[in-house]
């Protein structure tokens, strides 16, 4: 069966739900996505990579390649594959992995590889709504961008979309797009769940997903994006804004997708992270870091961003 | 008869393929293509960088330099071609 969704300002019909409700519309799609039997997924040759995320040669988290103009492949090995023709999307999973998954995969890899090859500016980003404009976080997994979120949410703060925030640089300042309408929660963050107990669910990777009060916008000018840094000897927030040259490096580590070689996608993403270096305030956030942290130090936090911006 | 060049009026400039660069404030970021490296370019090097990019020399960079930084003009020639030497390296220049 095939839903359609309005997330990241796409119009998109897919056979694979997603963390969102679905809705209705008539037209044209941006994007379909579509779900393929189990097979399996093996490495892709040297000679023709594109993408690789790696941690090493031999521990790769994905991979990717053109294989002719206008379709692309990208795989975790073992893990999942995406095959991205034009703008159809089709997911397969390896024979092992858990079929609850691939809704995480498709909104994840399979539409960030979508947004990046059209070129749309996709981050691994959490954001919520302040005043009418988005804080974005943004860093590695395990950095702490869902769980404040969450927390900013708990005190207030509705969801603007967790792990995959697009942002568009074409208008006189930029804007983000609602994303999906969840957040997943690692374990450490799992007591976040007292605020939307009805509101939750486990992963089938082992996460806990929750659907705070999102924003009624669907697009919201971009006020900040944050790299948290969880530290556990602070007492208080400490903010400070980067110059723009160093924000523009640390960008380097925010698309949602990494690990590009493809030239022009390189040279895409040049032109766009150091516009939003230069356009949007990038900050660093020094948070105090507690084995439960409280909702009011997220608000703290996204309160102090807005009055440095 | 002397056949060393005169580097104070060489033409330098930067390779005009596979180099996207963008000023930042007071600093350079560059994306070399064919190396897939980024680079931060500030101080003096900035000043100069939009030079290099149409063509220049180390005499004119010389007086870029000298216009916004107090030095000497022979360190700032000095320094200057420590930095075009590390381009070149860079393989940057053409």
């Amino acid at each position: 069966m095939t839903d359609r969704y309005l997330m990241h300002g796409l119009r998109i019909a897919s056979d694979v739900p997603l963390p969102e409700p679905a809705t209705s519309f008539s037209g044209p799609v941006d994007l379909e996505i579509h779900r393929s039997e189990p097979g399996t997924i093996e490495r892709i040759p040297d000679e023709s990579i594109g993408i690789r995320y790696a941690l090493d040669t031999d521990t790769v988290y994905y991979e990717g390649h053109c294989e002719e103009p206008g379709l692309w492949v990208l795989k975790a090995p073992g893990v999942v594959s995406i095959t991205l023709r034009g703008a159809r999307a089709t997911v397969q999973l390896g024979p092992a992995v858990d079929p609850e998954l691939m809704p995480m995969f498709a909104a994840g890899l399979g539409i960030g590889l979508y947004m990046a090859l059209s070129g749309r500016l996709c981050l691994h980003a959490s954001a919520v709504e302040a005043d009418g404009r988005a804080v974005a976080l943004s860093g590695p997994s395990g950095s702490g961008k869902s769980t404040l979120a969450a927390l900013a949410a708990a005190a207030g703060h509705p969801l603007v979309g967790d792990d995959l925030l697009r942002v568009d640089l074409a208008g006189e300042a930029p804007d983000v797009y609602r994303g999906a309408s969840e957040i997943r929660l690692r374990a450490g963050a799992a007591a976040l769940t007292q605020h939307w107990p009805e509101r939750s669910r486990m992963t089938a990777d082992g996460r806990t997903a929750v659907a705070p009060p999102r924003t009624r916008a669907e697009r919201l000018p971009l006020a900040a994006l944050v790299f948290p840094v969880l530290d556990r000897e602070r007492s208080d927030v400490g903010i400070e804004r980067m110059r723009p040259a160093d924000a523009f490096a640390a960008l380097l580590t925010a698309p949602r997708i990494l690990g590009w070689l493809d030239a022009g996608v390189v040279a895409r993403q040049f032109l766009q992270l150091t516009a939003l270096a230069a356009e949007v305030p990038i900050l660093v956030a020094r948070v105090p870091w507690r084995a439960r942290a409280e909702p009011e130090m997220a608000s703290t936090l996204v309160e102090r961003v807005l009055s440095l911006v | 008869m002397n056949a060393q060049p005169n580097l104070r009026s060489a033409p330098f400039l930067l390779r005009n393929a596979g180099i996207t660069w963008r000023a930042l404030d007071d600093e350079i970021v560059v994306l070399d293509l064919e190396t897939s490296l980024y680079l931060k370019v500030k101080g003096a090097g900035a000043v100069v960088w939009p030079l290099l990019a149409g063509g220049t020399t180390l005499e004119a960079m010389v007086a870029a330099v000298l216009e916004v930084y107090d030095i000497d003009a022979e360190i700032a020639g000095r320094e200057l071609t420590g930095f075009l030497d590390d381009l070149g390296e860079r393989k940057l220049l053409r």
